[in-house]
């Protein structure tokens, strides 16, 4: 039983000592990371049947809960961890040396800082070290929109302008919930909610989400999203779209659900989110360059996702959450081999990428089984979850949300499918660049996409028993609080 | 074998063979071949083997095990002995015409692919196994018909899979709001459960759960993208298009009105002139259909087109026929069902043969292939009599039985629209007889020849099956009672070259000894007479004066000039502009958006996180 902070640490280690190792081996950065990203899965599997039985608590320099910063892992935080640790594996097996930044000895250093942020995002339990690690992850993602040489500079700005706004609310927020709590340790905060006073509850509640749902997607917060994900590089953006979104959600429903829950406040979550979800869609639908389109995705999807957890059900949390976890997998997918497709062409717009499947078929076919996974085809991941979702948004007897989440899918439809005519189809216009072809990432992420297709019982099982814990608070605070 | 396997082989064996092919050329279209042929061979093995036990397969969903139901019926079955017989012909016509395409091998995978997924929804024996299958099926067909050679495939495929997509989902709503309420899938249950509903909720539940198949089907007001999507699926996919993809509608709304069965909730609901009213409406899009489809079928300069009109007046007619709920009724949709597959494949071929020499689809560029082509020409010709209804082919059986049951129940506007609809589709297949096989041989055209055999295989045996059928139609009419007395319809009297309708019986063995008897005396009139001279065409056609270019004397262009100036206003207001109009208003709604929400200006961003604050503050959030 191997303690589990070193899937904290280990990350932030390697990326202080990555100068260190540059200066000995120029490959060696990447190699290190990749090796750092390898044993934080292996330590997860190995803690894995513990975790399923009882949450792990971990409380850091030995100090009781509430005094100190305690480490929470659940069942939703395990699956979290298990699907952040694979997807960064993979992508630092990509940037070994397919990426442009392959060399850079400081890209491999903010990679590594940015993992161990969402690791911490997701796994912490004490609201101030969330926004301290909100913060890491933000920093990282600034340094790391920058390396596009012509348009990061600007992105990042912009990245900056917003997360700078958002953090001043975060640490309103929090500083409102440590005067009135008196504790920074979310059981506390959680078994305490019920004594704050109700309208103060609802400021707090509303600072949180403007602090936290810049970092989860959700327009118009998140209208950063579309510039720099299109900027940054394919696996940068994988990260961003895939990991960083999937820990801000994660964030924001445990402030929702195991914090501050009331049930008042999900008729406003899910009335932002099928807004932002209609805007995101008909927007993507206009974009010409394909990172772009990918983004306004990323965004459209989170909101989805954020639209059928609030619903409240369990059937609805489920779904929601199983339709996150495939996201993250089908977009870093997508996005590794939109980036591939554009280093070929040499152009970032669909109507130059037409008819390149011919030339580099693994590459087109891995982008149709992201986009299908997406879409909800049978077979394929996004199937199960999206049945689930209609399924969960059906049983509450939300039926305009179920039409407005259809008529998103069929917009989606629209676009994605437009870019599959395009490279299958289409006319070949473009001079092809010398890339290098990675393989791998590819097919394993396919494998992993059908896998979850045909067996979604390797994810819905532990998520039916984490969709209980969510709707659970005592067992939450009885867990971390256990002798008080 | 296990009813599961008919769905998985075709699916797992593309897949190998998809990869084979990269190595040996040709593999993946004999392999194809090979499943086919071994699949129909099974198939037929199954008749009357009704009582094969259910098949699940346990899926885990929802918190519970979800069983997907495999079941064999003798509706079930005619489907999918149509359905293996189908692609086995189209894929060995397709082990020749393959050869030069561009993306060949995805052809052959998606076809596949398609065949599984058809056998999948046909087999299904609850609807959520149905749904499954039913969006495979319908993204297969979209990755088929995109790889049409022409441009215009892409928008027509994509305006084909948003159509299908959209009644998918209704269906999908309506689905998950009966699981909601009694947590299961099949059949029966939901048939029981929508019987216990009040009788509003049922119908408008029924009327979610029958959009997407009338969608797939082809009737009015779905009926736009049949037409792109036939004219630009390649040339080997439009017989299948025609000739399978659009029954898989007509098998879904079989299936949700007469098995389910839902007709009897219908029953219960507002009844007009003996009918419910959906049938009645229904029935009347069925008429309206045939009509629409043969005036503009007549229309066309482009012979894939041409049949792609004709297709959905043909639907309309099945459409039709089973709407009405008689027993004549059914079997004569049932009938039309079985003998529309065949000649209009038979078409599809010959056409397609056609186009495979002469490189191009339009009429009055083509002309005088009698002679390069013969066998193609019979075909044709033999298809054609049967769609246009004549005796002795099994066309005329299925049209005579339709029109007995309309007529016995009174229905004027529908009896009229058949009839319209007979004399016009003689119309619309005389004009490619007329303009691709009759009149003079273009230049470029001297050195065509027939198809190689592997192509005209196909085509005998559908054009024996068209007489066979057609002289002895017990044949069919002993699945089809069967079929009948499945879904609890009374039987119509048959023997095997009779039919009983409702003013008499049909004595087809009399009528064929007659047109042999007919056509001997004809050909022995002929052969006793003195040998004629062998005359050059143009000389007959210009009384012997001298002319150069005889392709400018080539009618073909605009041939039914006067009959179509009659209903240019009629064909002028076209239903795909509606819906064109509509996605384009969508689009706009997301250009606003866009120009006014993404300015690209930091400040503006920073602007919208406050303005987000209050409004939600004031919106109720804190106050």
């Amino acid at each position: 039983m191997v303690n589990l902070i070193l899937i904290i640490a280990l990350p932030l280690l390697a990326a202080f000592l990555i100068p260190l190792f540059n200066y000995i081996n120029k490959k060696l950065p990447s190699i290190v990371v990749f090796l750092t990203t390898a044993i934080n899965l292996l330590i997860i599997i190995l803690n894995y049947n513990q975790i399923i039985l009882e949450p792990v608590i971990i409380e850091l320099g030995n100090w009781q809960a509430p005094f100190a910063i305690n480490i929470y892992v659940g069942t939703l935080e395990l699956i979290s961890i298990t699907v952040i640790s694979i997807i960064s594996l993979i992508i630092a097996f990509y940037n070994l040396n397919h990426s442009n930044f392959s060399s850079e000895s400081k890209f491999h250093t903010l990679y590594s800082i940015i993992i161990a942020g969402i690791y911490g995002i997701v796994m912490t339990g004490d609201i101030f070290n969330l926004f301290v690690f909100i913060e890491i992850t933000t920093v990282a993602a600034y340094g790391l929109t920058t390396f596009n040489k012509d348009k990061g500079y600007e992105a990042a700005i912009k990245y900056i302008i917003i997360g700078s706004i958002s953090s001043v609310f975060l640490l309103m927020a929090i500083g409102f919930t440590y005067s009135a709590v008196g504790s920074l340790n979310m059981a506390v905060i959680a078994a305490a909610s019920n004594l704050i006073d109700p309208g103060l509850v609802r400021i707090i509640s509303l600072l949180f989400f403007v602090g936290i749902a810049f970092e989860a997607g959700i327009l118009p917060l998140s209208i950063w999203v579309p510039d720099v994900h299109s900027i940054a590089p394919s696996a940068v953006s994988s990260t961003l779209s895939g990991l960083v979104f999937l820990a801000g959600i994660t964030a924001l429903i445990k402030i929702f659900f195991n914090l501050f829950a009331d049930p008042s406040l999900y008729v406003f979550l899910m009335i932002i989110g099928a807004i932002s979800l209609i805007i995101g869609e008909l927007i993507a639908y206009q974009q010409d360059d394909i990172k772009r389109m990918l983004a306004y995705s990323s965004i459209a999807q989170m909101s989805l996702v954020l639209t059928i957890i609030s619903v409240g059900t369990k059937y609805a949390i489920s779904g929601g959450l199983f339709q996150l976890f495939n996201h993250a997998i089908l977009k870093t997918l997508l996005f590794l081999t939109a980036g591939l497709m554009i280093k070929y062409a040499g152009s970032r717009n669909i109507s130059d990428l037409g008819g390149i499947a011919k030339r580099i078929p693994l590459i087109a076919v891995g982008f149709s089984v992201g986009s299908l996974g997406i879409l909800g085809v049978p077979f394929f991941n996004g199937f199960v979850s999206k049945i689930m979702i209609v399924n969960g948004s059906l049983n509450a007897g939300e039926y305009i949300l179920t039409f407005l989440v259809l008529f998103a899918t069929v917009i989606e439809m629209a676009y994605y499918l437009k870019v599959i005519q395009t490279i299958f189809f289409g006319k070949i216009s473009i001079n092809p660049h010398k890339i290098v072809k990675s393989y791998v990432p590819i097919i394993v992420l396919i494998t992993v996409v059908f896998l979850l297709g045909i067996y979604p019982e390797l994810i819905t099982k532990p998520l039916n028993q984490a969709t209980g814990e969510l709707l659970s608070r005592s067992d939450y605070i009885s867990n971390v609080l256990g002798g008080m | 074998m296990s009813l599961f396997y008919y769905t998985f082989i075709p699916i797992v064996i593309a897949f190998i063979a998809y990869f084979l092919n990269k190595k040996i050329k040709l593999s993946l279209a004999i392999l194809n071949s090979v499943v086919f042929a071994y699949l129909f061979y099974q198939i037929s093995r199954l008749y009357n083997q009704w009582n094969i036990p259910h098949e699940t397969i346990s899926y885990y969903m929802f918190d519970r095990e979800i069983q997907l139901i495999f079941q064999l019926t003798p509706l079930s079955w005619l489907f999918i002995f149509m359905t293996t017989g189908a692609g086995l012909l189209i894929a060995i016509f397709t082990i020749k015409s393959q050869q030069e395409y561009v993306l060949r091998s995805s052809f052959h995978l998606n076809f596949a692919i398609l065949i599984g997924s058809i056998l999948g929804v046909v087999l299904a024996g609850d609807f959520l196994t149905l749904f499954i299958f039913w969006e495979i099926m319908t993204w297969s067909s979209f990755f088929l018909i995109s790889s049409g050679k022409k441009k215009a495939a892409q928008k027509a495929s994509y305006r084909y899979i948003i159509l299908s997509t959209i009644g998918a989902y209704l269906m999908v709503t309506a689905l998950f709001i009966i699981y909601n309420q009694i947590h299961t899938f099949g059949y029966n249950q939901v048939a029981a459960h929508l019987s216990g509903l009040p009788i509003t909720e049922s119908i408008i539940l029924i009327i979610m759960l029958a959009i997407p198949f009338i969608i797939k089907a082809g009737v009015f007001p779905f009926h736009v993208w049949v037409n792109g999507a036939h004219s630009n699926a390649p040339k080997e996919f439009s017989p299948f298009l025609s000739g399978l993809m659009l029954k898989v509608g007509i098998y879904g709304v079989i299936l949700l009105l007469y098995f389910v069965p839902l007709y009897n909730i219908l029953k219960e609901s507002v009844n007009y002139r003996g009918l419910p009213i959906f049938n009645y409406i229904l029935a009347i899009f069925g008429g309206i259909t045939v009509i629409t489809g043969t005036i503009l079928a007549i229309r066309q300069e482009d012979v894939k087109r041409l049949v792609a009109f004709s297709s959905i007046s043909q639907m309309g007619y099945i459409i039709m026929a089973l709407a009405i709920s008689t027993p004549l009724g059914f079997t004569g949709g049932l009938l039309h069902l079985m003998n529309h597959m065949i000649f209009k494949t038979t078409i599809f071929l010959s056409i397609a043969a056609v186009i495979y020499r002469t490189k191009t689809t339009k009429m009055s560029e083509m002309g005088g292939l009698i002679f390069k082509m013969p066998v193609t020409f019979t075909a044709y010709l033999i298809a054609i009599i049967a769609l246009a209804g004549i005796p002795p082919t099994n066309g005329f059986i299925s049209k005579w039985v339709i029109y007995q049951a309309l007529i016995d129940k009174g229905y004027i506007f529908l009896s009229v629209a058949a009839f319209f609809g007979s004399i016009g589709s003689f119309m619309y297949v005389f004009k490619p007889l007329s303009t691709i096989f009759l009149g003079q041989l273009k230049p470029e055209h001297e050195n065509i020849k027939e198809v190689p055999f592997l192509m005209q295989l196909p085509m005998f045996v559908l054009m024996a099956l068209i007489l066979l059928f057609g002289i002895l139609p017990g044949l069919q009419m002993n699945l089809i009672n069967q079929i009948s007395q499945l879904l609890n319809i009374q039987p119509v009297g048959f023997t095997l070259y009779s039919i009983t309708g409702a003013f008499g019986k049909w004595n087809s063995l009399v009528i064929f000894s007659l047109f042999v008897g007919g056509f001997l005396l004809a050909f022995i009139i002929f052969i006793s007479a003195k040998k004629s001279k062998q005359v050059g065409l143009m000389d007959t056609y210009t009384s012997g004066e001298y002319m150069d270019d005889p392709e400018a004397y080539h009618y073909a262009y605009q041939y039914f000039r006067p009959f179509d100036r009659v209903f240019d206003s009629f064909a002028a207001r076209s239903l795909t502009v509606i819906y064109d109009t509509f996605a384009q208003n969508i689009v706009k709604l997301g250009n606003l958006f866009r120009k006014s929400i993404v300015t690209g200006n930091g400040q503006t961003y920073a602007f919208y996180m406050v303005l987000f604050i209050v409004i939600l503050a004031f919106a109720g959030w804190i106050i």
